[in-house]
């Protein structure tokens, strides 16, 4: 079956369940995705996305199930599923499949506000229905849209402050294949910062889960907001992630995405400067094995004058493994002094291994400063003779400088806990240890050890 | 401090009125000639190709060839992926066949139409000094039909075939038969599939085995009539061991309405032999408001064959209202080498959308691509590329450096690379800058007495001059000046 059929199948389920049990304050957001999707199913089949078709084909060639009624994921949250990184005191979210689990509730410090779609407060009901508003056009993101049963509405109060990173796990567990529409909206409002660290983990590593995750954020003026993500799944997982940002006068975003462990994995990056003096910083790692695909897409939109933006992405490919990168830069007329910088490398270390790389600049103002390198090769053939020399075995020779060629996209997160972490993870990546967590819950490492036994 | 502000502002005004000046720059090659030509009524149909052949007197295969062409043609729609905006063509408003109508080749150039020497002359391509002067074969081009042809038997000599397409298809049908429509099919795409079945005529190129061709063979382009589309066929066969260069010029006068290009250059490298193409395109590029201006749709590839052979593009595109244009290689042989080397400038409201594609199918194949855009006005200017490696071919290089330079505020220059490698022991590389001249650098030549506007031009000139170098001598003077015409030499 191809993927626009699935997406007609998906149309009809819901529309023969007579519309999924969304939450009241996105009604009008997920009934007028819903109406859009005949349409925009019918522009798919005749236009697919020209370098996704084939991909988009296989994430949704196995059958989901959809969890139109919301039923609750009940789970002993605290006790089974804590996945923190060492030393790392966060406040605690949960997202079993598509459950809401919100533990740290009670210990929220001030000015941080986490709430359910479905326990929203009414006062927040317009907020949280203009962030989750979805405007593309792409079919697979209108029925993540209309899948929603619920989401979690994080605001951070003007000029709050919030130290303790907030941590959202997200954890696949089921028996039967799973289609999980996971909603996270963040509106950090003006002065305001905030951490978020988002992680991904499959309990039952067997079954196929697709993984749908939208992330908005609205960023005020002057405020920062840093989002990481770590997905460490299984090969059984297909990954749609979105981050659709909004930013205003002089605020910050900094994105690291890293792709360890998974099947298939498309991040989709929509970024709108609108204001002035705002400064982007989007980072991704992908190291891929066996057959795994990893797809870094960003549209990055310049509309406000003086603005920064970074971007680095970083790929090793091994085995038959298939790495996509498309970024976009588009500075708008007007959009005065602007300055970016796209950066892309990318490693094949196996004869199988494939990269495909578009870096584009769409610029329609003469005042700026733009540029984007990409390049796809191997490891120095010099510096491991050097260290096979040195008697370093050539296996190991690889790993530590695929490790250090990785480095500066993991020097690129702020906080100190999290990039040793990380670090330490990229190690036993290319080690082929296990990847989990050494404090993660027994559940989830025997699981993962289990499937590579 | 005041007065700084009104230096500042007066320079700012400065900088605008050479704007101005050389957005306002009038189209100097502008002019019609009167030459009675042939035309056959407007229209596309199997007649229209039928009697297309039957004028030109061709064998059956190749009215088969054209046959097949236009039937696939109409299976097809015109391409919309480039960053263009094209209004729609009515193809069966244009004429596709005009030929001068003097049919008896002229012996000397006394029996060239004098009006034909004048057009040629005040483009400043007189052919015979050209002839004397410079040493280059110039085969011109009228509308459809080669008119004059020289050097022919200083070529002929070595055993160098150059002429016009149709004269090849008359007198060396089996070579033309064998190469024809292999580099391109006309399957490729819709303008090819146009051109395939309507070609007028070209030129052709036939360099035998170890032969250095001794001089730079030239066609100059010129589309006449109005309301024709032309469509030049190209064919160059480069045998093992040998040497060309190639020069197409393209000027064409003012028209009101838009005119059609549909080129198709189709170019074979066999063992170690090495062609060199390079382009001037100065087609007319529409005036201040976007009125006219040729289309010109242009499917240029190259088939490096054979091991160790080489195939080098050269192009400053300078005219147009519409540029579609993407000369590629195919580096099959061992060892074979590709390049590309573009400027386009873009001013007013034209549009380009030009670039390469690098097919890396043999081992160590290389391909090097320079293209510098520079955009003014209310232009659009993209480059386009794809450097593929093929799974099988080992140790391929490529490196890829795409410039633009940014001259007006309400201009836009983009950039469309896609790159996919498929085997580990490629090295590719992509750069890619968009920006417009730092004032840093204009502040340095003022400093140094050197007025805004000799500065500009120093600095698109030093700008451009990486592939202004890569022409040969003849064509760089001609492509410095075209550079100054465009942007008055003074964009600011």
């Amino acid at each position: 079956m191809t993927a626009a059929e699935s997406f007609g199948q998906y149309l009809e389920i819901v529309r023969a369940h007579g519309g999924s049990k969304c939450p009241k304050a996105v009604e009008g957001v997920v009934r007028e995705a819903t109406e859009r999707l005949p349409r925009a199913i019918e522009a798919y089949r005749h236009d697919p996305e020209d370098l996704d078709s084939c991909r988009a084909d296989r994430i949704y060639a196995p059958d989901y199930a959809v969890n139109l009624d919301g039923v609750t994921m009940n789970a002993d949250v605290a006790a089974s599923f804590h996945c923190g990184v060492p030393q790392l005191n966060s406040l605690l979210c949960v997202y079993v499949n598509d459950s809401v689990h919100i533990p740290c509730a009670g210990k929220l410090p001030a000015g941080l506000e986490i709430y359910p779609l479905r326990e929203l407060p009414e006062e927040y009901h317009a907020d949280a229905a203009a962030l989750a508003k979805n405007t593309s056009d792409s079919p697979a993101g209108l029925i993540d849209t209309m899948l929603m049963t619920d989401g979690f509405y994080i605001r951070v109060a003007a000029g709050a402050v919030i130290d303790k990173p907030l941590q959202i796990v997200n954890i696949f567990n089921s028996t039967m294949p799973l289609y999980t529409s996971r909603h996270i909206l963040v509106h950090a409002l003006e002065n305001s910062q905030v951490k978020i660290l988002l992680c991904d983990h499959s309990q039952t590593p067997q079954t196929a889960h697709l993984n749908a995750e939208t992330v908005r954020v609205v960023a005020d003026n002057g405020s920062k907001v840093e989002l990481y993500d770590i997905e460490e799944s299984s090969p059984a997982t297909s990954r749609r992630w979105l981050l659709e940002a909004t930013q205003h006068d002089s605020s910050n975003l900094t994105v690291c995405t890293a792709f360890l462990r998974g099947g298939i994995t498309r991040n989709e990056y929509r970024i709108n400067v609108v204001g002035d003096g705002a400064d982007t910083s989007l980072s991704g790692l992908a190291i891929c094995t066996g057959s795994q695909i990893a797809d870094n897409r960003v549209t990055l939109v310049h509309r406000g004058r003086h603005c920064r933006s970074r971007q680095l992405f970083k790929n090793a490919m091994f085995d038959e493994s298939t790495g996509a990168f498309g970024g976009k830069i588009i500075v708008e007329e007007g959009a005065e002094a602007t300055d970016a910088v796209q950066t892309n490398r990318n490693m094949l270390a196996s004869p199988s291994a494939r990269m495909l790389t578009a870096p584009q600049l769409e610029i329609y103002c003469d005042d700026v400063k733009c540029g984007h390198g990409a390049t796809t090769g191997q490891l120095d053939e010099r510096a491991l003779f050097y260290m096979q020399s040195r008697g370093i075995p050539r296996h190991e020779a690889t790993m530590m400088l695929t490790q250090a060629f990785m480095s500066d996209v993991v020097d690129n997160i702020s906080f100190e806990v999290l990039r040793q972490r990380l670090h330490v993870l990229v190690e036993k990546r290319l080690n082929g240890t296990s990847g989990s967590c050494d404090t993660c819950a027994a559940a989830c490492r025997t699981n993962i050890s289990k499937e590579e036994q | 401090m005041k007065e700084n502000k009104d230096i500042t502002e007066k320079e700012k005004r400065e900088e605008r009125e050479i704007i101005s000046d050389a957005t306002g720059g009038e189209y100097k090659y502008g002019f019609t000639s009167d030459i009675d030509t042939d035309i056959i009524p407007p229209g596309l149909s199997e007649d229209v190709v039928r009697h297309i052949s039957a004028v030109k007197g061709e064998p059956e295969w190749l009215l088969d060839f054209r046959l097949k062409a236009y039937r696939h043609w109409l299976t097809l729609e015109p391409p919309t992926w480039a960053h263009l905006t094209i209004p729609p063509i009515d193809f069966n408003a244009i004429s596709y066949y005009a030929a001068p109508t003097k049919k008896n080749t002229p012996k000397s150039m006394d029996e060239v139409d004098p009006e034909l020497v004048n057009t040629f002359n005040r483009l400043g391509i007189p052919l015979e000094e050209q002839k004397v002067l410079s040493g280059m074969a110039v085969d011109a081009v009228m509308d459809s039909v080669s008119v004059k042809t020289t050097h022919r038997e200083a070529l002929a000599e070595r055993g160098i075939i150059f002429c016009s397409i149709s004269e090849a298809v008359r007198e060396y049908p089996d070579l033309v038969r064998k190469y024809l429509g292999k580099v391109v099919s006309y399957r490729d795409n819709f303008y090819a599939a146009l051109n395939s079945a309507v070609f007028s005529d070209g030129s052709f190129v036939y360099i035998p085995k170890g032969v250095r061709c001794p001089m730079e063979l030239s066609t100059y382009f010129r589309i006449n009539a109005s309301g024709t589309g032309q469509f030049e066929r190209t064919l160059i066969v480069a045998d093992d061991d040998s040497y060309v260069s190639y020069l197409e010029g393209c000027t064409a006068p003012m028209r009101d309405e838009n005119q059609l290009h549909a080129a198709i250059v189709e170019i074979i490298v066999e063992d170690r032999a090495e062609v060199k193409y390079s382009t001037v395109q100065n087609w007319y590029a529409g005036d201040a408001q976007g009125r006219g201006g040729i289309y010109n749709f242009v499917t240029k590839r190259g088939l490096c064959r054979g091991d160790y052979s080489k195939l080098s593009w050269t192009q400053v595109e300078t005219g147009s209202a519409i540029t579609w244009k993407y000369p590629s290689c195919i580096l099959a042989g061992e060892g074979a080498t590709g390049e590309f080397y573009s400027v386009a400038v873009t001013n007013r409201l034209q549009q380009a959308d030009t670039g390469t594609k690098m097919i890396h199918i043999g081992s160590n194949t290389r391909s090097t691509i320079v293209s510098k855009g520079i955009s003014a006005g209310h232009s659009q200017n993209s480059y386009r590329g794809m450097v593929k490696v093929d799974k099988k071919a080992e140790g391929c290089r490529n490196y890829t450096q795409c410039d633009s330079l940014l001259l007006s505020p309400t201009c836009g220059a983009h950039t469309f690379p896609v790159i996919d490698v498929a085997n580990s022991t490629a090295v590719v590389e992509h750069e890619a800058t968009t920006s417009k001249i730092s004032e840093d650098q204009i502040f340095y030549c003022n400093q140094r007495g050197i007025p805004t506007e000799e500065a500009v031009a120093l600095i698109v000139n030093g700008y451009a001059k990486e592939v202004m170098n890569k022409l040969p001598m003849e064509f760089a003077v001609e492509a410095q000046k075209l550079l100054e015409i465009t942007l008055e030499g003074s964009v600011g």
